[in-house]
């Protein structure tokens, strides 16, 4: 991750045209964008697109990029709105029902799981918008009514995307003697 | 009753209701739980970055390349749309004013070479860069002839070619760039003079091959 100072001297002579300043930001900020596009796509191909696609509107975009807010922000917020509209196009080609009582359970079937899965294996489980909300709030720190306009539906909507990704985290995580004990109400 | 997980997690946002901050003050495991939560954020944050299993930047470098191309092509488009226009107005204008007085033949419209809309702003260095888009518009004609004519290279010499090609298209994005801001004229100047001999390597690249496929 680079600097502050040291990403505004690159973009300083990225506008003015020099292409090792234009890649210095690429290499600077592929690996955050694309772990970030990886969250919030549903495949490794669509991703890397979106990687494309960011840096892509980044090059266009730099001359007029002011520079009032860290180039990172500005990069993440290409990513996630490129990543979100795909997002989005998805679910309306799909025409997904997004209410909880008729979203399918992508779930494995229980005699897949491991006794413990790891975190990325898990998450890697989670539908798409569930996972995209998660991800979003907890690690891009955004709000619920942030998260929200970035996917056009409600805050209450973020909000029990969330609860229900942690629900499935946490049965996915949790070792299995530690479910059946859960799945007692002790807790 | 314990809270819902919904609930903990507002409460670990500084929300959630009084009720549910009453419960969590004197219940141990829905403390646990909210600090469990709290932990997995923190494992979520700290996962290995991903990377692209192959590099997307020489794919940029030409989809942005080609884009600038095109953008160019349509200033070009677009300025010769305005000086045909402002032709027939001033043509349609000396018609109508034919009546008053002797009519004055239009002079013919002349039509600016593309991506020259920065070049013609000034004299000097601006009419330099217009001469050098000409030249290298006739230059990348003769490239094309060449790669109809004879489009099968040697490894060797396809490789050359595809370096040249590379340089070009990094070239052709940073026109794109300075067409865009506020790059003086002396550097798009420097760039198009880069590109024609960029160019002029490739013709002469393509020049040995055709004498070599000729002996």
């Amino acid at each position: 991750m680079l600097e502050l100072a040291e990403a505004d001297i690159l973009v300083s002579k990225a506008k003015r045209g020099e292409s090792e300043a234009l890649e210095g930001i690429y290499r600077a900020y592929e690996g955050r964008v694309f772990t970030l596009a990886r969250r919030l796509c549903r495949s490794p191909n669509e991703a890397e697109e979106v990687l494309q696609e960011t840096f892509l509107e980044v090059m266009r975009s730099l001359p007029s990029f002011r520079g009032d807010v860290p180039v990172w922000h500005w990069i993440r917020r290409v990513a996630e709105t490129k990543a979100l509209m795909r997002l989005r196009s998805a679910r309306r080609r799909q025409e997904e029902q997004l209410e909880d009582s008729q979203e399918p359970c992508l779930l494995p079937p229980q005699e897949n799981v491991p006794e413990r899965m790891d975190l990325r294996g898990a998450v890697e489980t989670l539908p798409a918008v569930t996972r995209a909300v998660l991800w979003l709030h907890d690690v891009e720190g955004h709000t619920h009514d942030e998260i929200a306009c970035l996917l056009g539906m409600t805050p209450s909507f973020s909000k029990s995307q969330l609860s229900r990704a942690h629900e499935r985290l946490r049965r996915l995580l949790a070792p299995r003697s530690e479910e059946r004990n859960d799945a007692s109400g002790d807790r | 009753m314990h809270p819902a997980i919904g609930e903990l997690l507002e409460l670990l946002d500084g929300e959630g209701g009084a009720e549910a901050r009453g419960h969590v003050a004197n219940c141990d495991l829905c403390r646990a739980e909210i600090a469990r939560l709290s932990k997995l954020c923190e494992e979520l944050r700290a996962l290995p970055p991903d990377r692209p299993e192959r590099d997307a930047w020489p794919s940029i470098t030409r989809k942005a390349s080609a884009r600038a191309k095109h953008r160019r092509a349509g200033m070009f488009a677009a300025a010769a749309l305005i000086v045909a226009a402002s032709a027939l107005g001033v043509a349609l204008f000396l018609r109508q004013a034919g009546s008053a007085r002797p009519l004055t033949p239009a002079a013919p419209p002349s039509t600016p070479p593309a991506g020259a809309q920065k070049a013609e702003a000034s004299s000097g260095p601006g009419q330099e860069v217009s001469a050098l888009i000409a030249q290298s518009q006739k230059l990348e004609t003769i490239v094309k002839k060449y790669e109809e004519q004879s489009p099968a290279l040697s490894g060797r010499l396809a490789g050359a070619v595809a370096n040249i090609q590379e340089r070009i298209a990094l070239i052709d994005l940073q026109i794109g760039l300075a067409d865009d801001s506020t790059t003086p004229t002396e550097r798009l100047l420097q760039l198009w003079k880069y590109r024609v001999q960029l160019l002029t390597s490739l013709v002469e690249l393509h020049e040995s091959h055709g004498a070599y496929v000729r002996i």
